[in-house]
């Protein structure tokens, strides 16, 4: 019987391909509406930083200037810890305080030399940082509307041990590998982050985020790719993906609340499934109240050194 | 999903003026909503057991089809429907975040939940002095086993599920009214009749519920529970003599489900709302040996969910979907045409004991069937996806919606033969 559903599945399946033709239509898409759009965040010993922007329709053109012109500055945007309540600044990335160039060139994506001509503003703290065990509000007014959000940080999470481990095949070449021991008790949720040790912003992994739905009170390893080598040209397609033996990298291994875990979970199911018809393409889960999409989150960041050998 | 079962039907004549039927029927399902299972090295990840789902169906009924008078016929009937959900099955109750979940492990055969109900229907034709007739029913059902299908997926993926303990049978009532009346000699039958259905206990996926949510999970605990509606007018007009015969229909409707926690608590329409339903055929018989035929359909597309927006956070552009099912697919429509060739039907033979010439029916008849499938090669829509391309940073992302299409114009040739 399984036969016989595994010849009668392949064969519509080729049917499928052999007979289907696929176009671009236009359609009709209702069901705009503009809404505010938060990527807020802090992290232990660092200020709470939120950036705010517009969605934009389905048809509107997915340029860097309608990226550009969608940020939101004059919100008033405040972060309580309970005891402290900061509200927040406003910088924008053309009066940045020296030194601090490329790291907000990085949390936007574009180049030092743009962004300094540009008039793109964020919000952050000046009167607290992050702390483990601390749960933080946030409030943004914006056009008459406010929002709110909580998120905590929760108690880092250390690895077992990290380690590098060479490819038999690619000799001098291997991937990052960790051990950790995932707590009894489900809900725990992980980011793993890496750079250069020369280097300033960490980058993320392919499927960066996970919970313990599957490794529950275990013991395991598991490896992570090297994604700072996808976008280095001097790199030959067989080595991208690894770590060279030698080279010194910096991982960020950060614990963050189920909430918050949903929507990065969420995001990068929808990030990997884009354009797949197969796929089941899902909204993201905001913890934002108000209308408002997006995440405020707190991070637990754990950092390890390793040198590949 | 396997169904083993079997049915019984019985009638019974007493008298000229009473038809009366009765049996039963039975069948046991199983059903494997997913199946999961990951490992790395050595450790084996911990997905849960594959989730079989087992239960028992069985229903009795009698039915009365009676003539009250030459004019009035009445066909009343009850049904008696019981459903056990059934062991093995492990439940899960899912613990707040950082507490274990708990589980309630029911042993083969345990009867976790059991479900019963009377399911009463009558329908009335009365005969008018006019060569018309006025038709009107009441149906009240329970059904066991859900359709449902992934909240958002592009692709047209519809799940069955049963009846459990968390997901309730689907309840529902329809009453319809219809006049029918035949003109030139029962040349023309025409017919208008409409509805109304309602139903409770629907099921369909939670928002942004993905399949591998149901590891270490059941998967009616994803599921969200609500009610739907019904209704339309049906109009059919039908020629059945002559050379020239063919049926004409057409279908009004709108079907809506309402559920508190899918699309705000608003209504929204269900994935196969289908305003409107044309269907013409038509059968020219030029002779003997040639017939013709068409048919056309006309439909009104499917709905679906698809995003109305994008948005930017940490440098990703990310989608957001508008309200449930609110984007409309292109209309279907085709236009099929046939043209069937058949061997005379009479052959002559000399009988052998006149001498003289007889026709005598073939044992062996066969015929051609020249057909083509969708005329005008209109591209019909099956689904539709958005597709992204490009790097949203260097400038060349670009968002489409893309529709994918099954069959285009498909000529065929048939041989016919029966002996």
């Amino acid at each position: 019987m399984k036969k016989i559903t595994k010849y009668l599945f392949f064969g519509l399946m080729m049917s499928f391909i052999f007979t289907s033709c696929t176009k671009e239509v236009q359609i009709d898409i209702p069901g705009y509406k503009e809404q505010l759009v938060v990527d807020g965040f802090i992290e232990t010993d660092l200020p709470a930083i939120v950036l705010l922007s517009k969605t934009n329709d389905i048809y509107a053109g997915t340029n860097i200037q309608n990226y550009i012109d969608g940020f939101v500055s004059g919100a008033t945007v405040i972060v309580s810890n309970g005891t402290v309540t900061d509200t927040l600044l406003e910088v924008c990335t053309d009066n940045l305080p020296p030194g601090t160039e490329e790291t907000v060139a990085a949390f936007f994506g574009l180049p030092v030399e743009q962004i300094v001509n540009l008039h793109l503003c964020f919000y952050v703290s000046d009167q607290l940082v992050g702390e483990v065990g601390k749960t933080y509000n946030l409030t943004i007014q914006n056009e008459g509307k406010t929002y709110t959000s909580q998120t905590s940080i929760l108690t880092p999470k250390y690895l077992d041990s990290l380690f590098w481990r060479e490819e038999a095949d690619v000799p001098g070449y291997g991937f990052s590998w960790a051990r950790l021991t995932d707590p009894p008790g489900t809900g725990n949720a992980y980011r793993w982050e890496v750079k250069y040790a020369s280097q300033v912003p960490f980058s993320k992994p392919f499927g960066p985020f996970s919970d313990d739905r599957f490794y529950n009170g275990l013991t395991f390893e598991f490896a992570y790719e090297n994604p700072m080598s996808f976008s280095d040209p001097t790199l030959t397609p067989e080595v991208r993906g690894y770590y060279k033996q030698g080279d010194t990298i910096v991982v960020k291994f950060s614990a963050l609340g189920q909430k918050e875990f949903q929507f990065y979970d969420k995001k990068y199911n929808q990030i990997y499934s884009g354009g797949n018809p197969f796929a089941t393409p899902v909204n993201i889960p905001s913890n934002i109240i108000g209308g408002a999409l997006g995440i405020w989150a707190g991070f637990s960041p754990t950092y390890d050194t390793l040198i590949c050998q | 999903m396997r169904d083993v079962g079997g049915k019984v039907d019985f009638s019974y004549f007493p008298n000229s003026k009473h038809r009366v039927k009765w049996g039963g029927d039975y069948t046991f399902h199983t059903f494997t909503p997913t199946s999961i299972s990951a490992q790395s090295d050595s450790v084996v990840f911990d997905t849960g057991l594959a989730q079989k789902l087992k239960s028992h169906e069985a229903a009795a009924y009698v039915l009365d089809e009676f003539d009250i008078s030459d004019a009035l016929r009445v066909n009343v009937g009850l049904r008696y429907s019981a459903y056990a959900f059934t062991g093995p099955f492990t439940r899960y109750t899912k613990g707040d975040i950082g507490t274990p979940d708990t589980t309630i492990v029911y042993g083969r055969g345990d009867i976790i939940k059991f479900y019963n109900g009377l399911e009463p229907r009558i329908s009335l034709r009365y005969l008018l002095p006019d060569k018309s007739s006025i038709k009107a029913g009441y149906a009240y059902n329970y059904q066991y086993v859900h359709l449902t299908s992934l909240s958002a997926v592009s692709l047209p993926t519809d799940v069955w599920f049963p009846t459990t303990d968390l997901a309730k049978p689907q309840k529902g009532y329809q009453v319809s009214l219809g006049y029918f009346r035949n003109f030139d000699d029962d040349k023309w039958e025409t017919s208008v009749e409409v509805y109304y259905k309602g139903m409770n206990n629907l099921i369909e996926y939670k928002e942004g519920a993905l399949p591998g949510d149901n590891v270490n999970d059941n998967t009616d605990n994803l599921l969200v529970y609500g009610i739907g509606w019904a209704y339309g007018v049906e109009f059919f007009v039908k020629r059945s003599f002559g050379k020239f015969t063919g049926w004409v229909g057409y279908t009004w409707a709108k079907t809506e489900r309402k559920f508190e926690d899918l699309n705000e608590g608003n209504p929204f329409p269900a994935k196969y709302d289908r305003r409107h339903d044309l269907s013409i055929v038509a059968t020219y018989k030029l002779n003997d040996r040639w017939t013709f035929g068409s048919s056309f359909i006309y439909a009104t597309g499917n709905t679906l969910t698809l995003p109305s927006s994008w948005y930017v956070q940490e440098q990703n552009l990310l989608f957001n979907y508008g309200a449930r099912n609110s984007t409309r697919m292109p209309a279907y429509h085709r236009l099929d045409l046939s043209a069937t060739w058949y061997d005379k039907a009479e052959k002559t033979m000399v009988d052998p004991r006149t001498g003289t010439e007889v026709k005598v029916k073939k044992r062996f008849r066969h015929n051609w069937a020249f057909s083509i499938y969708n005329v005008y090669n209109r591209a019909n829509p099956f689904f539709l996806y958005v597709d992204n391309d490009g790097d949203f940073l260097n400038g060349d992302f670009k968002i489409s919606v893309k529709q994918v299409t099954l069959f285009p114009v498909i000529p065929s040739v048939t041989w016919n033969f029966e002996f």
